[in-house]
Protein backbone atom coordinates (compact mmCIF):
# COMPACT_ATOMS: atom_id res chain seq x y z
CA UNK A 1 0.00 0.00 0.00
CA UNK A 2 1.18 3.63 -0.85
CA UNK A 3 0.66 6.75 1.51
CA UNK A 4 -2.55 6.02 3.34
CA UNK A 5 -1.82 3.13 6.70
CA UNK A 6 -4.40 0.32 6.81
CA UNK A 7 -6.35 2.10 9.34
CA UNK A 8 -6.61 5.36 8.04
CA UNK A 9 -8.39 3.46 5.00
CA UNK A 10 -10.87 1.96 7.20
CA UNK A 11 -11.38 5.08 8.50
CA UNK A 12 -11.93 6.67 5.64
CA UNK A 13 -14.09 3.76 4.52
CA UNK A 14 -16.66 4.13 7.73
CA UNK A 15 -16.07 7.69 7.12
CA UNK A 16 -17.47 7.69 3.40
CA UNK A 17 -20.11 5.27 4.46
CA UNK A 18 -21.28 7.52 7.33
CA UNK A 19 -21.50 10.60 4.80
CA UNK A 20 -23.80 8.38 2.32
CA UNK A 21 -26.25 7.68 4.88
CA UNK A 22 -26.44 11.44 5.79
CA UNK A 23 -26.77 12.27 2.66
CA UNK A 24 -29.27 9.67 1.95
CA UNK A 25 -31.28 10.65 5.11
CA UNK A 26 -31.87 14.22 4.47
CA UNK A 27 -32.62 13.31 0.99
CA UNK A 28 -35.52 11.26 1.53
CA UNK A 29 -36.93 13.47 4.23
CA UNK A 30 -36.15 16.92 2.70
CA UNK A 31 -39.88 16.33 0.99
CA UNK A 32 -41.27 16.54 4.33
CA UNK A 33 -38.97 19.11 6.57
CA UNK A 34 -38.74 22.13 3.57
CA UNK A 35 -41.55 20.74 1.29
CA UNK A 36 -38.79 20.60 -1.65
CA UNK A 37 -38.61 17.11 -2.86
CA UNK A 38 -35.02 15.48 -4.08
CA UNK A 39 -36.03 13.49 -7.30
CA UNK A 40 -35.80 10.08 -7.07
CA UNK A 41 -34.61 9.94 -3.49
CA UNK A 42 -37.82 11.06 -2.38
CA UNK A 43 -39.65 7.98 -3.36
CA UNK A 44 -36.77 5.76 -1.52
CA UNK A 45 -37.57 5.10 2.51
CA UNK A 46 -34.85 7.20 4.11
CA UNK A 47 -32.44 4.60 5.91
CA UNK A 48 -33.97 4.96 9.69
CA UNK A 49 -36.86 3.30 8.53
CA UNK A 50 -34.53 0.50 6.84
CA UNK A 51 -32.51 0.01 9.83
CA UNK A 52 -35.57 -0.91 11.60
CA UNK A 53 -36.67 -3.04 9.16
CA UNK A 54 -33.72 -4.83 9.17
CA UNK A 55 -33.55 -4.99 12.73
CA UNK A 56 -36.85 -6.96 12.11
CA UNK A 57 -35.47 -8.86 9.40
CA UNK A 58 -32.60 -10.28 11.09
CA UNK A 59 -34.75 -11.73 13.64
CA UNK A 60 -36.57 -14.07 10.91
CA UNK A 61 -35.07 -17.70 10.24
CA UNK A 62 -36.43 -16.71 6.53
CA UNK A 63 -33.98 -13.95 5.72
CA UNK A 64 -30.94 -15.72 7.08
CA UNK A 65 -32.42 -18.90 4.95
CA UNK A 66 -32.40 -16.81 1.88
CA UNK A 67 -28.64 -15.62 2.68
CA UNK A 68 -27.60 -18.98 2.93
CA UNK A 69 -29.78 -20.02 -0.30
CA UNK A 70 -28.67 -17.85 -2.60
CA UNK A 71 -24.97 -18.06 -1.13
CA UNK A 72 -24.56 -21.90 -1.86
CA UNK A 73 -26.32 -21.22 -5.45
CA UNK A 74 -23.44 -18.95 -5.91
CA UNK A 75 -20.79 -20.81 -4.28
CA UNK A 76 -22.04 -23.98 -6.19
CA UNK A 77 -22.24 -22.42 -9.45
CA UNK A 78 -18.82 -20.92 -9.26
CA UNK A 79 -16.94 -23.94 -7.75
CA UNK A 80 -18.17 -26.04 -10.85
CA UNK A 81 -17.07 -22.77 -12.83
CA UNK A 82 -13.92 -22.94 -11.60
CA UNK A 83 -13.77 -26.78 -11.92
CA UNK A 84 -14.85 -27.13 -15.10
CA UNK A 85 -13.71 -24.14 -16.67
CA UNK A 86 -10.38 -23.91 -15.47
CA UNK A 87 -8.72 -27.22 -16.69
CA UNK A 88 -11.18 -26.86 -20.15
CA UNK A 89 -9.07 -23.40 -20.64
CA UNK A 90 -5.82 -24.64 -19.81
CA UNK A 91 -6.82 -27.53 -22.93
CA UNK A 92 -7.97 -25.03 -25.32
CA UNK A 93 -4.07 -22.82 -24.36
CA UNK A 94 -2.14 -25.94 -25.00
CA UNK A 95 -3.82 -28.54 -27.80
CA UNK A 96 -4.61 -26.68 -31.29
CA UNK A 97 -6.87 -29.34 -31.98
CA UNK A 98 -9.05 -28.75 -29.64
CA UNK A 99 -8.79 -25.00 -29.51
CA UNK A 100 -10.03 -25.63 -33.01
CA UNK A 101 -12.37 -28.22 -31.94
CA UNK A 102 -14.00 -26.00 -29.14
CA UNK A 103 -13.15 -22.46 -29.64
CA UNK A 104 -16.32 -22.13 -32.26
CA UNK A 105 -18.55 -23.69 -30.01
CA UNK A 106 -17.67 -22.10 -27.16
CA UNK A 107 -17.68 -18.77 -28.56
CA UNK A 108 -21.03 -18.92 -30.33
CA UNK A 109 -22.48 -19.70 -26.24
CA UNK A 110 -20.32 -16.52 -24.99
CA UNK A 111 -22.25 -14.10 -26.25
CA UNK A 112 -26.19 -15.41 -25.09
CA UNK A 113 -27.06 -13.77 -21.73
CA UNK A 114 -26.60 -16.33 -18.83
CA UNK A 115 -30.86 -15.12 -18.02
CA UNK A 116 -31.87 -16.32 -21.64
CA UNK A 117 -30.70 -19.88 -20.70
CA UNK A 118 -32.96 -19.86 -17.78
CA UNK A 119 -36.40 -21.35 -19.43
CA UNK A 120 -34.15 -24.18 -21.22
CA UNK A 121 -32.19 -24.75 -17.45
CA UNK A 122 -35.74 -24.71 -15.81
CA UNK A 123 -36.77 -27.73 -18.43
CA UNK A 124 -33.57 -29.21 -18.50
CA UNK A 125 -32.80 -30.25 -14.83
CA UNK A 126 -34.82 -31.51 -12.50
CA UNK A 127 -35.22 -29.27 -9.83
CA UNK A 128 -35.58 -25.76 -9.94
CA UNK A 129 -32.39 -25.78 -7.87
CA UNK A 130 -30.23 -27.41 -10.30
CA UNK A 131 -31.47 -25.44 -13.12
CA UNK A 132 -30.81 -21.51 -10.87
CA UNK A 133 -27.10 -23.19 -10.18
CA UNK A 134 -26.60 -24.51 -13.66
CA UNK A 135 -27.46 -20.52 -14.95
CA UNK A 136 -25.41 -19.14 -11.72
CA UNK A 137 -22.65 -21.50 -13.08
CA UNK A 138 -22.95 -20.20 -17.09
CA UNK A 139 -22.15 -16.96 -15.38
CA UNK A 140 -18.76 -17.35 -13.73
CA UNK A 141 -17.86 -20.19 -16.43
CA UNK A 142 -16.92 -18.04 -19.42
CA UNK A 143 -15.37 -15.03 -17.66
CA UNK A 144 -13.23 -17.64 -16.13
CA UNK A 145 -12.30 -19.46 -19.45
CA UNK A 146 -12.14 -16.19 -21.35
CA UNK A 147 -9.44 -14.60 -19.24
CA UNK A 148 -7.16 -17.35 -18.96
CA UNK A 149 -7.45 -18.14 -22.79
CA UNK A 150 -6.51 -14.29 -23.30
CA UNK A 151 -4.28 -14.64 -20.57
CA UNK A 152 -2.14 -17.49 -21.84
CA UNK A 153 -2.03 -15.70 -25.24
CA UNK A 154 -0.04 -12.94 -23.47
CA UNK A 155 2.66 -15.17 -22.09
CA UNK A 156 5.81 -14.04 -22.61
CA UNK A 157 7.28 -15.73 -25.18
CA UNK A 158 11.12 -15.73 -23.79
CA UNK A 159 9.87 -17.17 -20.60
CA UNK A 160 9.28 -20.53 -22.58
CA UNK A 161 11.73 -20.46 -24.32
CA UNK A 162 14.55 -19.59 -21.57
CA UNK A 163 12.95 -22.85 -19.84
CA UNK A 164 13.63 -24.70 -23.04
CA UNK A 165 16.82 -23.59 -22.61
CA UNK A 166 16.86 -24.57 -19.21
CA UNK A 167 16.66 -28.00 -19.65
CA UNK A 168 12.39 -27.99 -19.42
CA UNK A 169 10.38 -30.08 -21.99
CA UNK A 170 6.45 -29.99 -22.50
CA UNK A 171 5.39 -31.03 -19.31
CA UNK A 172 7.66 -28.97 -17.51
CA UNK A 173 7.12 -25.90 -19.16
CA UNK A 174 3.20 -26.18 -18.60
CA UNK A 175 3.66 -26.48 -14.81
CA UNK A 176 6.55 -24.11 -14.24
CA UNK A 177 6.13 -21.81 -16.93
CA UNK A 178 2.80 -21.84 -18.25
CA UNK A 179 0.50 -22.16 -15.36
CA UNK A 180 2.40 -19.56 -12.84
CA UNK A 181 2.32 -16.83 -16.04
CA UNK A 182 -1.62 -17.21 -16.63
CA UNK A 183 -2.44 -17.37 -12.71
CA UNK A 184 -2.85 -14.01 -12.87
CA UNK A 185 -5.39 -14.16 -15.78
CA UNK A 186 -7.24 -17.22 -13.77
CA UNK A 187 -7.58 -14.42 -10.55
CA UNK A 188 -9.57 -11.58 -12.48
CA UNK A 189 -11.55 -14.07 -14.46
CA UNK A 190 -12.39 -15.64 -10.85
CA UNK A 191 -13.47 -12.46 -9.19
CA UNK A 192 -15.06 -11.44 -12.65
CA UNK A 193 -17.19 -14.66 -12.47
CA UNK A 194 -17.73 -14.06 -8.67
CA UNK A 195 -19.27 -10.80 -9.61
CA UNK A 196 -21.57 -11.87 -12.45
CA UNK A 197 -22.76 -15.38 -10.33
CA UNK A 198 -24.21 -13.12 -7.93
CA UNK A 199 -26.18 -10.43 -11.08
CA UNK A 200 -27.14 -13.72 -12.12
CA UNK A 201 -28.40 -15.85 -9.14
CA UNK A 202 -30.45 -13.01 -8.68
CA UNK A 203 -32.20 -12.56 -11.45
CA UNK A 204 -33.31 -16.62 -11.90
CA UNK A 205 -34.52 -16.32 -8.88
CA UNK A 206 -36.95 -13.37 -9.97
CA UNK A 207 -37.56 -15.33 -12.66
CA UNK A 208 -38.35 -19.36 -11.42
CA UNK A 209 -39.97 -17.93 -8.42
CA UNK A 210 -37.22 -18.80 -6.05
CA UNK A 211 -37.94 -22.44 -5.88
CA UNK A 212 -40.21 -22.80 -3.04
CA UNK A 213 -43.36 -20.41 -2.09
CA UNK A 214 -42.65 -20.20 1.66
CA UNK A 215 -41.20 -16.57 0.87
CA UNK A 216 -37.30 -17.77 1.79
CA UNK A 217 -36.22 -18.82 -2.05
CA UNK A 218 -33.14 -16.23 -1.95
CA UNK A 219 -32.00 -12.57 -1.24
CA UNK A 220 -33.76 -12.18 -4.76
CA UNK A 221 -36.48 -13.60 -4.40
CA UNK A 222 -36.85 -11.63 -1.11
CA UNK A 223 -36.45 -8.39 -2.94
CA UNK A 224 -39.20 -9.61 -5.53
CA UNK A 225 -41.54 -10.51 -2.64
CA UNK A 226 -41.31 -7.42 -0.91
CA UNK A 227 -41.84 -5.62 -4.00
CA UNK A 228 -44.95 -7.80 -4.76
CA UNK A 229 -46.39 -6.86 -1.18
CA UNK A 230 -45.42 -2.69 -1.85
CA UNK A 231 -42.79 -3.16 1.39
CA UNK A 232 -40.48 -0.77 0.55
CA UNK A 233 -38.11 -0.72 3.11
CA UNK A 234 -37.66 -4.52 2.73
CA UNK A 235 -36.72 -3.85 -0.55
CA UNK A 236 -34.01 -1.65 0.07
CA UNK A 237 -32.85 -4.03 2.70
CA UNK A 238 -32.63 -6.92 0.66
CA UNK A 239 -30.78 -4.94 -1.98
CA UNK A 240 -28.41 -3.93 0.47
CA UNK A 241 -27.85 -7.70 1.63
CA UNK A 242 -27.18 -8.22 -2.54
CA UNK A 243 -24.50 -5.97 -1.78
CA UNK A 244 -23.18 -6.86 0.82
CA UNK A 245 -23.12 -10.16 -0.09
CA UNK A 246 -21.69 -9.41 -3.72
CA UNK A 247 -19.10 -7.24 -1.96
CA UNK A 248 -17.45 -9.61 0.91
CA UNK A 249 -17.17 -12.80 -2.19
CA UNK A 250 -15.24 -11.02 -4.22
CA UNK A 251 -13.20 -9.25 -1.54
CA UNK A 252 -12.48 -13.23 -0.30
CA UNK A 253 -11.62 -13.76 -4.30
CA UNK A 254 -9.13 -11.26 -4.27
CA UNK A 255 -7.42 -11.92 -1.06
CA UNK A 256 -7.32 -15.58 -2.09
CA UNK A 257 -5.49 -13.98 -5.39
CA UNK A 258 -2.90 -12.24 -2.86
CA UNK A 259 -2.15 -15.23 -1.48
CA UNK A 260 -1.56 -17.07 -4.36
CA UNK A 261 0.62 -14.60 -5.80
CA UNK A 262 3.07 -13.03 -2.96
CA UNK A 263 5.03 -11.53 -6.23
CA UNK A 264 2.58 -9.39 -6.97
CA UNK A 265 2.73 -7.63 -3.56
CA UNK A 266 6.34 -7.35 -3.63
CA UNK A 267 7.66 -4.08 -5.27
CA UNK B 1 42.14 -24.71 -14.97
CA UNK B 2 41.31 -26.86 -17.57
CA UNK B 3 41.69 -26.27 -21.21
CA UNK B 4 38.30 -23.70 -22.32
CA UNK B 5 35.33 -25.67 -23.84
CA UNK B 6 32.86 -23.76 -26.53
CA UNK B 7 34.19 -23.61 -29.83
CA UNK B 8 31.79 -23.14 -32.27
CA UNK B 9 31.91 -23.52 -35.87
CA UNK B 10 29.31 -21.68 -37.61
CA UNK B 11 29.29 -23.38 -41.29
CA UNK B 12 27.67 -21.79 -44.35
CA UNK B 13 24.93 -21.11 -42.58
CA UNK B 14 21.35 -19.78 -44.06
CA UNK B 15 18.35 -18.65 -42.17
CA UNK B 16 14.91 -18.26 -44.14
CA UNK B 17 11.93 -17.31 -41.67
CA UNK B 18 8.49 -16.64 -42.83
CA UNK B 19 6.52 -19.20 -45.08
CA UNK B 20 5.11 -19.06 -48.57
CA UNK B 21 5.20 -15.44 -50.31
CA UNK B 22 6.56 -13.95 -46.60
CA UNK B 23 9.30 -15.96 -46.53
CA UNK B 24 12.64 -14.17 -46.16
CA UNK B 25 16.18 -14.94 -46.60
CA UNK B 26 17.29 -13.65 -43.23
CA UNK B 27 20.91 -15.22 -43.08
CA UNK B 28 23.29 -15.99 -45.57
CA UNK B 29 25.68 -18.43 -46.23
CA UNK B 30 27.88 -17.08 -42.93
CA UNK B 31 30.47 -18.99 -41.58
CA UNK B 32 32.58 -17.72 -38.53
CA UNK B 33 34.38 -19.35 -35.52
CA UNK B 34 33.82 -18.61 -31.89
CA UNK B 35 37.33 -19.46 -30.41
CA UNK B 36 37.05 -21.44 -27.30
CA UNK B 37 37.35 -19.61 -23.85
CA UNK B 38 37.55 -16.27 -25.90
CA UNK B 39 34.70 -13.59 -26.28
CA UNK B 40 33.33 -12.60 -29.99
CA UNK B 41 31.48 -9.42 -30.96
CA UNK B 42 28.96 -9.25 -33.31
CA UNK B 43 28.65 -5.83 -34.53
CA UNK B 44 25.96 -5.10 -37.31
CA UNK B 45 23.04 -2.67 -38.10
CA UNK B 46 19.91 -3.86 -36.23
CA UNK B 47 17.87 -5.77 -37.96
CA UNK B 48 20.20 -7.12 -39.95
CA UNK B 49 19.41 -10.53 -38.82
CA UNK B 50 22.34 -10.57 -35.36
CA UNK B 51 19.73 -11.49 -33.37
CA UNK B 52 18.38 -14.44 -35.58
CA UNK B 53 22.00 -16.24 -35.80
CA UNK B 54 21.90 -15.56 -31.86
CA UNK B 55 18.91 -17.92 -32.20
CA UNK B 56 20.21 -20.21 -34.37
CA UNK B 57 22.82 -20.88 -31.65
CA UNK B 58 20.65 -21.35 -28.60
CA UNK B 59 18.58 -23.65 -30.64
CA UNK B 60 14.88 -21.61 -31.04
CA UNK B 61 15.65 -21.23 -34.81
CA UNK B 62 16.69 -24.55 -37.43
CA UNK B 63 19.43 -23.61 -40.42
CA UNK B 64 18.08 -23.78 -43.62
CA UNK B 65 21.15 -25.09 -44.53
CA UNK B 66 24.84 -25.52 -43.52
CA UNK B 67 25.58 -26.35 -39.70
CA UNK B 68 26.81 -25.81 -36.10
CA UNK B 69 29.15 -27.27 -34.67
CA UNK B 70 30.05 -26.87 -30.97
CA UNK B 71 33.71 -29.02 -29.75
CA UNK B 72 32.97 -31.12 -32.74
CA UNK B 73 29.29 -31.98 -32.41
CA UNK B 74 26.58 -30.82 -34.64
CA UNK B 75 24.32 -29.12 -31.97
CA UNK B 76 20.23 -28.40 -32.85
CA UNK B 77 17.46 -27.82 -30.56
CA UNK B 78 17.58 -25.55 -26.86
CA UNK B 79 20.26 -27.15 -24.43
CA UNK B 80 21.63 -25.96 -21.01
CA UNK B 81 25.00 -26.09 -22.77
CA UNK B 82 24.13 -23.21 -24.52
CA UNK B 83 22.67 -20.29 -22.90
CA UNK B 84 21.29 -17.10 -23.61
CA UNK B 85 20.47 -13.06 -22.23
CA UNK B 86 18.14 -11.79 -24.03
CA UNK B 87 17.71 -7.90 -25.04
CA UNK B 88 15.14 -7.84 -22.06
CA UNK B 89 14.53 -9.23 -18.88
CA UNK B 90 13.37 -12.59 -18.54
CA UNK B 91 13.28 -14.00 -14.88
CA UNK B 92 10.32 -15.39 -13.70
CA UNK B 93 8.36 -12.89 -12.25
CA UNK B 94 6.80 -16.06 -9.53
CA UNK B 95 10.06 -16.78 -8.23
CA UNK B 96 12.83 -15.04 -5.85
CA UNK B 97 15.95 -14.19 -7.43
CA UNK B 98 17.70 -17.62 -6.01
CA UNK B 99 14.32 -19.88 -7.33
CA UNK B 100 15.16 -18.18 -10.62
CA UNK B 101 19.01 -19.14 -10.60
CA UNK B 102 18.11 -22.68 -9.62
CA UNK B 103 15.34 -22.84 -12.22
CA UNK B 104 16.52 -25.82 -14.34
CA UNK B 105 15.75 -28.92 -13.62
CA UNK B 106 19.14 -30.42 -12.88
CA UNK B 107 19.76 -27.42 -10.72
CA UNK B 108 17.18 -28.54 -8.26
CA UNK B 109 18.05 -31.49 -7.75
CA UNK B 110 17.98 -31.70 -3.34
CA UNK B 111 22.01 -31.05 -3.97
CA UNK B 112 23.25 -28.89 -1.14
CA UNK B 113 25.98 -28.42 -3.12
CA UNK B 114 23.86 -26.75 -6.27
CA UNK B 115 22.02 -24.10 -3.50
CA UNK B 116 25.41 -23.41 -2.43
CA UNK B 117 26.77 -22.49 -6.17
CA UNK B 118 23.96 -21.00 -6.32
CA UNK B 119 24.31 -18.53 -3.50
CA UNK B 120 28.28 -18.16 -3.92
CA UNK B 121 27.31 -17.45 -7.83
CA UNK B 122 24.92 -14.52 -6.47
CA UNK B 123 27.62 -13.50 -3.81
CA UNK B 124 29.72 -12.81 -7.25
CA UNK B 125 27.44 -10.86 -9.30
CA UNK B 126 26.17 -8.61 -6.08
CA UNK B 127 23.54 -10.28 -5.00
CA UNK B 128 23.82 -11.97 -2.04
CA UNK B 129 21.33 -9.87 -0.35
CA UNK B 130 18.77 -10.35 -2.81
CA UNK B 131 18.59 -14.21 -2.77
CA UNK B 132 14.87 -14.02 -1.88
CA UNK B 133 13.72 -10.76 -3.51
CA UNK B 134 11.19 -10.82 -6.28
CA UNK B 135 12.08 -9.77 -9.45
CA UNK B 136 10.15 -6.93 -9.58
CA UNK B 137 12.44 -5.31 -6.19
CA UNK B 138 15.67 -5.31 -8.12
CA UNK B 139 16.82 -3.01 -10.68
CA UNK B 140 17.32 -3.31 -14.25
CA UNK B 141 21.29 -4.30 -13.66
CA UNK B 142 20.38 -6.05 -11.06
CA UNK B 143 18.10 -8.20 -13.37
CA UNK B 144 20.86 -8.85 -15.48
CA UNK B 145 23.61 -9.82 -13.32
CA UNK B 146 20.33 -12.29 -11.52
CA UNK B 147 20.03 -13.62 -15.55
CA UNK B 148 23.70 -13.79 -15.64
CA UNK B 149 24.16 -16.35 -12.63
CA UNK B 150 21.01 -18.32 -13.98
CA UNK B 151 22.86 -18.88 -17.03
CA UNK B 152 26.61 -19.63 -15.85
CA UNK B 153 25.32 -22.06 -13.18
CA UNK B 154 24.58 -24.46 -16.41
CA UNK B 155 28.32 -24.49 -16.76
CA UNK B 156 27.48 -23.36 -20.66
CA UNK B 157 29.80 -24.09 -23.06
CA UNK B 158 28.63 -21.24 -24.98
CA UNK B 159 26.96 -18.18 -23.53
CA UNK B 160 25.49 -15.91 -25.72
CA UNK B 161 24.19 -12.78 -24.92
CA UNK B 162 21.98 -10.52 -27.42
CA UNK B 163 22.14 -6.72 -27.04
CA UNK B 164 21.94 -7.40 -23.15
CA UNK B 165 22.65 -4.05 -21.54
CA UNK B 166 20.09 -2.21 -24.31
CA UNK B 167 17.64 -1.28 -21.89
CA UNK B 168 19.90 -0.54 -19.15
CA UNK B 169 19.98 4.08 -18.54
CA UNK B 170 23.69 5.32 -19.74
CA UNK B 171 25.54 4.94 -16.15
CA UNK B 172 24.34 1.13 -15.39
CA UNK B 173 25.18 0.15 -18.59
CA UNK B 174 28.64 1.28 -18.14
CA UNK B 175 29.27 -0.54 -15.00
CA UNK B 176 27.40 -3.80 -16.18
CA UNK B 177 29.95 -3.64 -19.06
CA UNK B 178 33.34 -3.59 -17.22
CA UNK B 179 31.42 -5.64 -14.67
CA UNK B 180 30.93 -8.44 -17.58
CA UNK B 181 33.72 -8.18 -18.84
CA UNK B 182 35.35 -8.96 -16.06
CA UNK B 183 33.37 -11.84 -14.97
CA UNK B 184 33.74 -13.56 -18.36
CA UNK B 185 37.52 -12.79 -18.72
CA UNK B 186 37.85 -14.93 -15.56
CA UNK B 187 36.09 -17.75 -16.48
CA UNK B 188 37.38 -17.90 -19.80
CA UNK B 189 33.59 -18.40 -20.60
CA UNK B 190 33.39 -18.47 -24.22
CA UNK B 191 30.56 -15.89 -25.37
CA UNK B 192 28.72 -14.57 -28.37
CA UNK B 193 28.18 -10.50 -27.36
CA UNK B 194 25.81 -9.22 -29.86
CA UNK B 195 25.74 -5.57 -30.09
CA UNK B 196 24.95 -2.62 -31.90
CA UNK B 197 27.75 -0.49 -29.64
CA UNK B 198 31.71 -0.30 -30.80
CA UNK B 199 32.38 0.79 -27.63
CA UNK B 200 30.93 -1.88 -25.82
CA UNK B 201 32.68 -4.64 -28.73
CA UNK B 202 35.68 -2.81 -28.15
CA UNK B 203 35.75 -2.71 -24.16
CA UNK B 204 34.35 -6.73 -23.61
CA UNK B 205 35.77 -8.67 -26.80
CA UNK B 206 38.93 -10.62 -28.37
CA UNK B 207 37.40 -10.26 -32.18
CA UNK B 208 34.94 -8.56 -33.59
CA UNK B 209 32.98 -10.03 -36.42
CA UNK B 210 31.24 -7.14 -38.63
CA UNK B 211 28.16 -8.15 -40.17
CA UNK B 212 26.88 -6.62 -43.73
CA UNK B 213 23.17 -5.68 -43.81
CA UNK B 214 20.07 -8.40 -44.41
CA UNK B 215 20.71 -11.10 -45.56
CA UNK B 216 23.80 -11.02 -43.01
CA UNK B 217 26.98 -12.55 -43.06
CA UNK B 218 30.54 -11.81 -41.73
CA UNK B 219 31.79 -8.80 -43.77
CA UNK B 220 35.07 -8.46 -41.81
CA UNK B 221 36.71 -10.03 -38.37
CA UNK B 222 39.17 -7.66 -36.05
CA UNK B 223 40.83 -8.47 -33.48
CA UNK B 224 40.43 -6.64 -30.18
CA UNK B 225 43.95 -6.84 -29.17
CA UNK B 226 44.18 -4.99 -26.11
CA UNK B 227 45.64 -5.85 -22.78
CA UNK B 228 42.94 -7.22 -19.46
CA UNK B 229 41.32 -5.26 -17.62
CA UNK B 230 39.88 -2.90 -19.71
CA UNK B 231 38.02 -0.15 -18.52
CA UNK B 232 36.10 2.58 -20.59
CA UNK B 233 38.56 5.29 -20.31
CA UNK B 234 41.61 3.06 -21.11
CA UNK B 235 39.67 1.65 -24.10
CA UNK B 236 39.02 5.79 -25.12
CA UNK B 237 42.45 6.34 -24.60
CA UNK B 238 44.33 3.24 -26.68
CA UNK B 239 45.13 4.57 -30.12
CA UNK B 240 45.28 1.44 -31.66
CA UNK B 241 41.11 1.40 -30.60
CA UNK B 242 40.54 4.55 -32.16
CA UNK B 243 41.62 3.22 -35.56
CA UNK B 244 40.15 -0.14 -34.80
CA UNK B 245 36.74 2.15 -33.79
CA UNK B 246 37.19 4.58 -37.09
CA UNK B 247 37.75 1.59 -39.51
CA UNK B 248 34.15 -0.07 -38.00
CA UNK B 249 32.55 2.90 -37.99
CA UNK B 250 33.31 3.16 -41.73
CA UNK B 251 32.45 -0.62 -42.53
CA UNK B 252 28.85 0.11 -40.93
CA UNK B 253 28.18 3.59 -42.05
CA UNK B 254 28.47 1.61 -45.88
CA UNK B 255 26.33 -1.32 -44.51
CA UNK B 256 23.59 1.07 -42.67
CA UNK B 257 23.71 3.18 -46.23
CA UNK B 258 23.29 -0.29 -47.97
CA UNK B 259 20.05 -0.80 -45.83
CA UNK B 260 18.50 2.90 -45.70
CA UNK B 261 18.81 2.19 -49.95
CA UNK B 262 17.41 -1.33 -50.02
CA UNK B 263 14.75 0.04 -47.34
CA UNK B 264 13.84 2.48 -50.06
CA UNK B 265 13.71 0.39 -53.31
CA UNK B 266 11.74 -2.62 -51.10
CA UNK B 267 9.19 -0.65 -49.00
CA UNK B 268 7.42 -4.10 -48.73
CA UNK B 269 10.33 -4.96 -45.83
CA UNK B 270 8.41 -2.70 -43.47
CA UNK B 271 7.76 -3.77 -40.01
CA UNK B 272 9.39 -6.92 -40.49
CA UNK B 273 12.14 -7.44 -37.59
CA UNK B 274 13.67 -4.74 -36.94
CA UNK B 275 13.22 -1.75 -39.18
CA UNK B 276 15.69 -2.25 -41.33
CA UNK B 277 18.33 0.83 -40.12
CA UNK B 278 18.42 1.86 -37.27
CA UNK B 279 20.69 4.36 -35.73
CA UNK B 280 24.71 3.03 -34.66
CA UNK B 281 25.56 3.90 -30.99
CA UNK B 282 28.75 5.18 -31.85
CA UNK B 283 29.69 6.90 -28.61
CA UNK B 284 27.29 5.60 -25.34
CA UNK B 285 28.53 8.40 -23.35
CA UNK B 286 27.82 11.39 -25.09
CA UNK B 287 24.02 10.50 -26.61
CA UNK B 288 22.70 9.89 -23.39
Amino acid sequence: MNGASRRTIVRRGILGVLAWLALWEVGSQLGEWIGVAVPLLDKVPPPHTVVGDLGELVGEAGYWNSWSLSLQRVLWGFAFAIAIGVPLALLIVTSRTFRGLFFPIFETLRPIPPLAWVPLAIIFWPTQELSITFVTFLGAFFPIVLNIVDGAAQIDRRLVLISRSLGLGRVGTFARVLLPSTLPAMVTGAAVGMGITWEVVVAAELISGGGNTSGDGGLGFLVWNAYQGNDLPRIVVGMISLGIAGYLSSTMVRALGARLMPWRRAA
Amino acid sequence: MTAPRGEVRFEGVSVRLGEGPAEKLIVDGCSFVLEAGAVTAMIGPSGCGKSTIGAVLAGFERASSGRVVLDGREVSGPSPERQILFQETALMPWLTTLENVVFAPHARRRDANRRRRAQELLERVGLGAFADRYPSQLSGGMQRRAELARALLNDPALLILDEPFRGLDAMTRELMQEYTAELLGERRQTTLLITTDIDEALLLADRVLVMSNRPTRVREQLDVDLPRPRTHEAVLADERCQALKRHMIELLTDEVMRSFAAGVAAPADHGQRGNGAAPLTTTTRSQE
